[in-house]
């Protein structure tokens, strides 16, 4: 079905921008004087290219609702399958361990033992925001998938929240701002765990 | 972020003073730029660099000020001064068309128009960061690399002479495509061909039509962008080697037409316009795809305002709903004046004039913000003609008030790429997004008076205080002239409406294939010449490449420094190498 739409919606584009782009000349219009007016041009157009250009869409809108749902469906399929292979957790379980995986770098997180500890404190900012987060991010299309897209957006919105709490600590560390990295870690470990919570109750809820 | 007061440097004096005097200096040089040119530039990196200098180097170092130039403070003073010059290409790309075409008009209307098109720029677009940053997780390459720079203090010796070699490869490519030791475009369709200036037919076109740009930074973003990028390439295939070819084969060109004239006939009169047309419906369909974040985003800013209200200062990390409503109530009374005053009163066309035109600006701030933030390239210029061919047919070809409204379109839509990519490089390094909305906001006058002011003093510089500049002068004005071009046109009846509209509907098509943002990396892709589209995907495609082999710290660690060396390096070679030539001009 994937396969289907994908060749129906290129077919689609195919015809519907080839004849979308064809140039008609309208010598005269309806306008005063023979003025050429923007309906004048449109009905051109459409006399010359009208038909095949709706077909085109037509076969887009068809070939991109096939395609969409062949790709949830292969995506699901892949998804399992590499899960098995790898013996790693079932793929709607990984966005929850790779937010364990965040948390665990950012508990032990300790601005009292600044500033003898900025170097290893920002290298495990960096392992958060140049490691972690990215894999997190990959996952973005099937937790849209799997959350629905309001949802999706809550969880995100507390996840940037500890993004910009983490990367805001990171840039007081190299400022030397020592009283300022505290409430930022804080504010890291805040957002994560509100993010943690919209995914468990979204888990709970979907059963 | 706490409720206790922090030492930690932010919203300071000297960021918000050192921010408006790189704003104000850059945009008067930006205009002088942009008539020469017909290019605008971004302010960012400049600000960036210079404000380490003087913040950190002068106010720490030698005035002795405690923390001055944090890596936060040090975003404001960029985000301002971006902020301001951003006014400039708003400005100089429409404003001096009326001039050029000699319609009477009030300077003061056109003064109001572009100060409501730059707060309109900021309210439309607040409101959309969690959407396009935190939901879509837009690249904004350009954002990502001022955050590059922000962030080198910390990022070690090794990131540096990376950023280093990137800005120095950047630097060289760029003196030797400016001096022609090199191309700045290597015609590789043409190889292929006999003699490129007879070429015809479909294999002619797709032949002359692929050519590889040699612009470092189209190529550094390419790097920074990555695999969402990529429908942006495929875009510009689509363009030059399908649609292009089939329009030729199908006879609907001139005969004749050959080497360049047909890539114009084909450019100009089929890809060019259609794709602003599938600009325009892909925006609108994302819209739609998007309403539940949308939804979502909106609750979101009501809710953290209220949480403001119970005491903690850094609760509310936007603006409040409030205060957007009130900027964007001002904004549109703001564009209904305008059109109050350049319709001589008439109140329908008035309302229709203000009500069209912010749709249409919020529209097209839309498009350009997501353009930006796919690609660091912005359809500017094709969505300001299509602001003044919209007014000039609500006002009965009334060219003062189309104009008018054109220079705001524009102004906000150069603000809203702005904006959101000064969001994009605070959310990297930290910063509050509620400091940088409001800093924008409080300096979003300046830039469009300055902007105005040199665009005035230059015309007066011509023979009898007018015509300084335009074509035939040492300031041909470009892409004012095309605007001048394309009033003509649809005054005479000439505006390629049938295009637009076959576009829009193949945008909200496109918007149904499961690849978000789909229609306007595709517009985008056709509106450009190929060469761009291509030197681009090759970065995407490098990108991909390296990722996939290297491994994820690659990005990071190699590509993000190098790229953002590319970015830099290109830009200020060419501002440098810009100043050097109008300095001795002007000698």
């Amino acid at each position: 079905m994937k396969a289907l739409g994908f060749v129906l919606f290129l077919a689609g584009l195919f015809l519907a921008s080839g004849f979308g782009a064809r140039k008609v000349d309208v010598a005269r219009g309806s306008g005063e004087n023979g003025f050429v007016t923007a309906s004048d041009r449109v009905d051109a157009w459409f006399d010359a290219a009208g038909m095949p250009f709706l077909g085109g869409l037509a076969l887009m809108i068809l070939g991109g609702v096939l395609a969409r749902r062949g790709m949830s469906a292969a995506q699901e399929v892949v998804e399992r399958a590499q899960a098995q292979r790898a013996g790693a957790t079932p793929s709607k379980e990984r966005p929850k361990e790779l937010l364990a995986k965040m948390d665990a770098i950012l508990a032990p997180l300790d601005a009292s033992k600044l500033p003898g500890d900025a170097k290893p404190m920002l290298g495990q900012l960096d392992a958060l925001l140049e490691d972690a987060v990215p894999d997190f991010l990959d996952l973005r299309e099937g937790m849209i998938r799997q959350l629905g897209l309001a949802t999706f957006a809550e969880m995100i919105g507390h996840f940037a929240s500890m993004e910009r709490g983490a990367a805001r600590a990171w840039s007081a560390i190299v400022d030397e701002a020592w009283d300022e990295v505290g409430p930022c870690l804080e504010r890291a470990r805040a957002g994560l765990k509100n993010a943690r919570a919209v995914l468990e109750a979204a888990s709970i809820a979907k059963g | 972020m706490s409720a206790t007061a922090s030492t930690y440097r932010e919203l300071t004096f000297a960021a918000v003073i050192l921010g408006v005097i790189q704003g104000a200096v850059m945009t008067a040089a930006f205009v002088y730029i942009g008539l020469k040119l017909g290019f605008g530039l971004s302010g960012s990196s400049v600000a960036a660099i210079l404000g380490f200098a003087l913040l950190r180097g002068v106010g720490r170092n030698v005035l002795k000020i405690k923390g001055c130039g944090s890596i936060v403070e040090n975003n404001i003073n960029q985000t301002i001064a971006s902020g301001i010059n951003t006014a400039s290409s708003g400005v100089v790309f429409t404003f001096p068309a009326l001039l050029l075409l000699g319609t009477e008009y009030d300077v003061s209307t056109i003064i109001l128009a572009a100060l409501a098109g730059s707060f309109m720029g900021i309210v439309v677009i607040v409101p959309l960061r969690k959407q396009m940053i935190e939901i879509e997780r837009l690249k904004f390459p350009s954002g990502v690399a001022v955050a590059t720079i922000l962030k080198s203090p910390g990022a070690g010796a090794a990131k540096a002479v990376r950023l280093g070699i990137g800005f120095a490869i950047a630097v060289v490519v760029t003196l030797l495509t400016t001096y022609a030791v090199i191309p700045e475009s290597l015609p590789i369709g043409s190889w292929f061909l006999g003699d490129p200036a007879t070429a015809s037919g479909p294999f002619g076109l797709a032949a002359l039509g692929t050519a590889l740009s040699l612009s470092m930074a189209n190529f550094g973003a390419g790097l920074l962008s990555g695999r969402g990028g990529l429908p942006f390439a495929l875009g510009g295939a689509l363009a030059w080697w399908i649609i292009g070819p089939f329009v030729v084969g199908q006879g609907w060109v001139p005969a004749s037409a050959a080497g360049g004239d047909l890539v114009d006939a084909v450019y100009r009169g089929s890809l060019r316009p259609i794709g602003i047309g599938v600009l325009i419906g892909g925006a609108l369909a994302g819209v739609v795809a998007a309403y539940p974040a949308l939804k979502g985003a909106i609750k979101g800013l009501q809710a953290a305002a209220k949480l403001a209200k119970t005491g903690d200062p850094n609760a509310a990390e936007e603006l409040g709903p409030k205060v957007l409503s009130f900027g964007m109530v001002g904004a549109f009374v703001g564009l209904f004046a305008v059109a109050l005053l350049g319709s001589d009163g008439a109140i329908g066309t008035s309302i229709s004039v203000a009500v069209a035109g912010t749709v249409w600006l919020a529209l097209a701030g839309l498009i350009v913000a997501q353009a930006t933030g796919a690609t660091d390239i912005s359809p500017l210029s094709g969505l300001a003609l299509i602001a003044v061919t919209l007014m000039l047919a609500l006002s009965a070809n009334n060219v003062a008030l189309a104009v008018a409204i054109g220079v705001a379109v524009c102004v906000a839509t150069n603000q809203c790429a702005d904006m959101m990519t000064d969001l994009k490089t605070g959310h990297l390094i930290g910063g509050v997004p509620r400091k940088q909305q409001l800093v924008q906001l409080s300096v979003a006058w300046i830039g469009p008076a300055i902007a105005i002011g040199t665009t005035l003093l230059l015309w007066s510089g011509g023979p009898n205080g007018a015509n300084g500049f335009g074509e035939g002068t040492p300031l041909p004005a470009p892409q004012a002239g095309a605007l001048q071009g394309m009033v003509e046109g649809v005054v005479s009846g000439n505006a390629p409406i049938d295009k637009y509209l076959a576009g829009a509907g193949i945008g909200g098509a496109l918007a149904l294939f499961p690849i978000s943002g789909l229609g306007v990396l595709v517009g985008l892709a056709m509106y450009l010449p190929f060469d761009i589209t291509l030197g681009y995907g090759i970065g995407c495609l490098a990108s991909m490449g390296l990722e996939k082999w290297k491994g994820r710290r690659f990005y990071g660690d190699i590509l993000i420094p190098v790229a953002t060396g590319f970015i830099i390096g290109e830009a200020l070679t060419s501002l440098t190498l810009t100043m050097i030539t109008l300095a001795g001009g002007a000698s």
